[in-house]
């Protein structure tokens, strides 16, 4: 779709945004009316608003055709129920940016895919975990502590975190389900160190039935997990280096849903790890 | 979500969304700067405007962290570049239901949450509607447009011969016809597959699949390499073949796609042979 295109026909439905951007109320109807059809006494229960109020707003809706009566109920058009949630999309879209505006603010989000950029509202019920003075590791904490309660991991690592591995090391030989991708640079630092900790992990973890691990070629500007109970998002700073300092953590069903399309995106641009790809120093001693 | 949660985070933002909502220049901007960074003389240039009122506007978007500046060119911010998406989406989605009466006192219960999302893929679409002198437009618009085609999905709860006709044209002209029908639909295709000259078209072909489907759609619609089209049931429940949706848009030809395989997923292969036996 071009954008020449689109800033022209914008002109055409300009004042349909602004109906909406102006008027509290007018919003606060259709925000009430998307769960289902009301009675201005609900509404008025609802909004904490007087009906004449409410009454002067549905007028204008249903002068715009978003709004409807039946009986004694106010119910949303077709129209409205299409526009609604994408009102309300915008709203909540607005909300996460707002709440957790320092993860965003100088922060790559380049490799968070467009579909899930467009559903990024699923977030609204996270928390933002910083950094501070006097637990300057406090992210990455809670990160472990909310890994050492799950059974179900799936993560994307494109960084080799001392505690993260550490994490690993006693889940490898556990019954945890664990889903990993690493990232080609990670396997080849890690092949390069000759680490035996390291290689014994991953062996452990190849020999556990029970995970698995991808490598992917790219470099993402993001890591993330998607466990049974929690969703965790850290992103790049500008400079090109994760930043510890902030982490997403939410611990809701969307969020958590939200992490594992995130997984699924990633996980079909891997491949299967090989054990072989960090033994070859070993096996192929150079010369 | 719960509207009381929603209600109180639109609480919360509710000068923001203002601010995205109230100036068309400011939108300009922000949607001209998802193409690509640009200086201020790329911007008035594109947006046809002097430059103390992008000027002014992008201030106030750069006090929002929405756009900063460097090297003498305007980027978006990350929250930017989420809020311009969004934007775009939902004007899209305005533009689509904009004096397109299809939308109005349709049943659009068919049409799933993710493709309600999407709507504003239909943006570049045009209403196909019955006329007084015309009152079969809609269907003798969609015939002729299926002539030139390569490859055709449908998914109909409806049944009507003339449809048939043309399925069984295309197979005779090595179309590839992929079809979804209600059981209703279903059981007046296996009356007419009786026919011997429809046997022996349909057995020759391998071009043809038939899928069948448990629930009752309220949605007619075909896609092909050209066009999707589209038909809604009215409210009381009766199908509205006096409109039809159509665009030859790209996007709207995924958004078709996509919806079509939606519906191929919950839906079951019948054995073309098993038909003609019947």
């Amino acid at each position: 779709m071009d954008t020449e295109n689109l800033l022209n026909l914008y002109e055409e439905v300009s004042d349909d945004l602004k109906f909406h951007g102006i008027s509290g109320t007018r919003m606060k109807i259709m925000i009430s009316l998307n769960e289902e059809g009301k009675k201005t006494k609900n509404l008025r229960e609802e909004l904490g608003l007087a009906s004449s109020t409410i009454l002067h707003g549905i007028n204008e809706l249903e002068r715009q055709n978003l709004v409807f009566r039946k009986e004694d109920k106010y119910l949303l058009s077709q129209t409205g129920q299409i526009i609604a949630p994408k009102l309300i999309d915008m709203i909540t879209t607005l909300g996460v940016i707002k709440k957790y505006e320092s993860l965003w603010l100088n922060h790559e989000i380049r490799d968070i895919p467009h579909d899930l950029i467009m559903q990024i509202g699923n977030l609204s019920n996270s928390m933002l975990i910083e950094a501070e003075s006097t637990n300057i590791l406090k992210p990455h904490r809670e990160f472990i502590e909310y890994l050492s309660k799950s059974k179900n991991i799936r993560a994307l690592s494109p960084i080799c975190h001392k505690d993260f591995v550490e994490s690993m090391k006693t889940m490898s030989g556990e019954d945890v389900n664990i889903e990993l991708i690493l990232t080609q640079s990670i396997i080849d630092k890690v092949a390069k160190s000759m680490d035996l900790e390291l290689i014994s992990i991953a062996m452990k973890m190849v020999g556990n039935k029970k995970q698995k691990v991808w490598v992917l070629k790219e470099d993402p500007t993001l890591a993330f997990t998607a466990a049974d109970s929690f969703l965790s998002l850290s992103l790049f700073s500008e400079r090109g280096v994760i930043d510890p300092t902030k982490m997403l953590i939410s611990t809701d069903n969307d969020s958590i849903a939200w992490g594992n399309t995130l997984f699924e995106h990633y996980v079909k641009k891997a491949e299967k790890f090989k054990l072989k790809s960090i033994l070859k120093e070993f096996i192929q001693p150079k010369r | 979500m719960d509207t009381e949660k929603i209600i109180k985070i639109y609480d919360e933002v509710k000068s923001d969304f203002k601010f995205i909502t109230n100036s068309t220049v400011r939108n300009k901007i922000i949607l001209s700067l998802n193409q690509f960074p640009q200086d201020l003389y790329e911007l008035k240039d594109k947006l046809n405007l002097k430059s103390s009122p992008i000027l002014r506007e992008i201030k106030l978007l750069q006090k929002q962290n929405l756009v900063y500046k460097e090297n003498n060119h305007y980027f978006l911010s990350p929250q930017g570049k989420i809020i311009s998406l969004k934007l775009e989406s939902l004007i899209n989605a305005f533009l689509t239901m904009k004096n397109k009466k299809i939308w109005l006192n349709h049943d659009i219960s068919s049409i799933p949450p993710y493709f309600m999302r999407n709507i504003g893929c239909l943006r570049d679409s045009f209403m196909i509607e019955s006329t007084l002198s015309d009152i079969r437009k809609p269907n003798t618009h969609y015939k002729k447009m299926l002539s030139s085609v390569s490859k055709i999905k449908a998914v109909s709860p409806i049944y009507d011969y003339s449809y048939v006709e043309v399925y069984l044209n295309s197979l005779q002209k090595d179309i590839e016809v992929d079809l979804i029908f209600t059981e209703p639909v279903m059981q007046k295709i296996n009356e007419i597959f009786n026919q011997k000259e429809i046997i022996e078209t349909i057995s020759n072909s391998k071009n043809l699949g038939i899928w069948k489907i448990e629930a009752e759609l309220k949605i007619a619609f075909t896609v092909t390499e050209e066009f999707f089209s589209m038909g809604l049931f009215l409210e009381n429940g009766t199908y509205d073949s006096t409109l039809n949706l159509v665009s030859k848009d790209e996007k709207a030809i995924t958004w078709g796609n996509r919806l079509f395989e939606y519906y191929l997923k919950d839906a079951q292969k019948v054995a073309i042979n098993f038909i003609s036996k019947n």
